[in-house]
């Protein structure tokens, strides 16, 4: 049975027809999961993927996947129907992720001009700040903003450049910091697909 | 009494409640005011979505408000017999697809509809804070 209010059924419409092509998580999910893994073999700190074949590996994966997020737009398009959004998808999404790099920048060039090593890790605490805040904004996809904005405060704060001795903080580093959001937006993305199918997967004995 | 009659006399009906709210001032005549025809569940949630997006197609709609086929097509025939709606027909491919997309009034309609609504919904916490 379901418990949810009318006003917020028609929230979530709106929500979910506004940012239709945002939420088609399983069309991103894959080449997000296929990215983190290609960043992960591109960095020093990771020794088990020290050979170049799991870079190559890597790079048929993310192929695989660019190419899959074709025909699953089109089962999208297919189960769940089609529409013209008002305005280009993804404008706030672009804002959003430039925001992002550039506050990145400036926090990595502070970090630089600083003569002593932190423990922690100011990159990761910023991704952190940045999903936390998006969780406030993006009400349907915040159990997932909030998880990963969670999860990245407390692996952030975490010595591990201690506890691994190597000085600095593993994702200090710019090819895991990347490896990092990737695997964050692929969680975001798999959450897309659940408020997706919730919203619109209804059966008509459940409405 | 075909679809654009029924609207006529919702009409008139929303016009007497419209002046019975101006010289009256009360909440009852701010509900009779709301328009019927946009009232309707399964017409708001059409609506809802249409005014989300600059057009929809049958299958989305159908998603949106888990309607059999018949009972989506009945509503869409009434919107669009009042002129809230414009359906277009075409083909993707060898595929029939149909487009629906808010008419001017039909987007001006569903605006004043949630003014409205939030005008209730305000005065109606105000009235709580009140008492």
């Amino acid at each position: 049975m379901s418990t949810q209010k009318p006003t917020d059924r028609l929230k979530d419409i709106r929500f979910v027809t506004a940012h239709y092509e945002m939420l088609q998580g399983y069309a991103v999910a894959p080449t997000m999961l296929a990215t983190a893994f290609l960043f992960t073999t591109l960095s020093d700190s990771v020794s088990w993927f020290a050979s170049g074949w799991w870079t190559v590996a890597a790079l048929v994966m993310l192929g695989l996947a660019l190419f899959l997020a074709v025909p699953i737009g089109r089962w999208y398009k297919r189960t769940y129907g089609d529409l013209v959004p008002h305005r280009p998808p993804g404008r706030w999404s672009t804002a959003a992720s430039i925001g992002l790099l550039v506050a990145l920048f400036i926090v990595r060039l502070i970090v630089r001009t600083t003569s002593s090593e932190p423990f922690v890790s100011p990159e990761m605490i910023t991704v952190s700040v940045a999903a936390i805040g998006a969780a406030v904004f993006l009400k349907p996809l915040r159990p997932a903003f909030l998880t990963v904005g969670l999860v990245a405060l407390v692996v952030g704060v975490l010595p591990l450049g201690t506890w691994l001795a190597t000085g600095t903080h593993p994702l200090s580093e710019l090819e895991l910091l990347l490896a990092a959001i990737s695997l964050g937006m692929a969680v975001i993305a798999t959450w897309s697909h659940i408020v997706l199918k919730r919203t619109l997967g209804r059966t008509r004995a459940a409405a | 009494m075909n679809a654009r009659n029924r609207h006529q006399g919702q009409d008139d009906d929303a016009s007497q409640a419209r002046d019975d709210a101006t010289h009256g001032n009360n909440t009852f005549g701010e509900i009779a005011q709301l328009d019927k025809l946009i009232h309707e569940p399964a017409r708001l949630a059409l609506l809802t979505a249409l005014s989300a997006s600059e057009s929809a197609d049958f299958t989305y709609l159908q998603r949106v408000t888990a309607l059999s086929k018949g009972n989506l097509s009945a509503h869409l025939a009434t919107l669009e017999a009042a002129g809230v709606i414009e359906v277009k027909k075409g083909y993707s491919g060898r595929r029939p697809k149909t487009w629906v997309r808010l008419t001017p009034n039909g987007r001006t309609a569903i605006t004043d509809y949630w003014e409205t609504m939030a005008r209730w919904h305000s005065s109606l916490a105000r009235a709580n804070t009140e008492s």
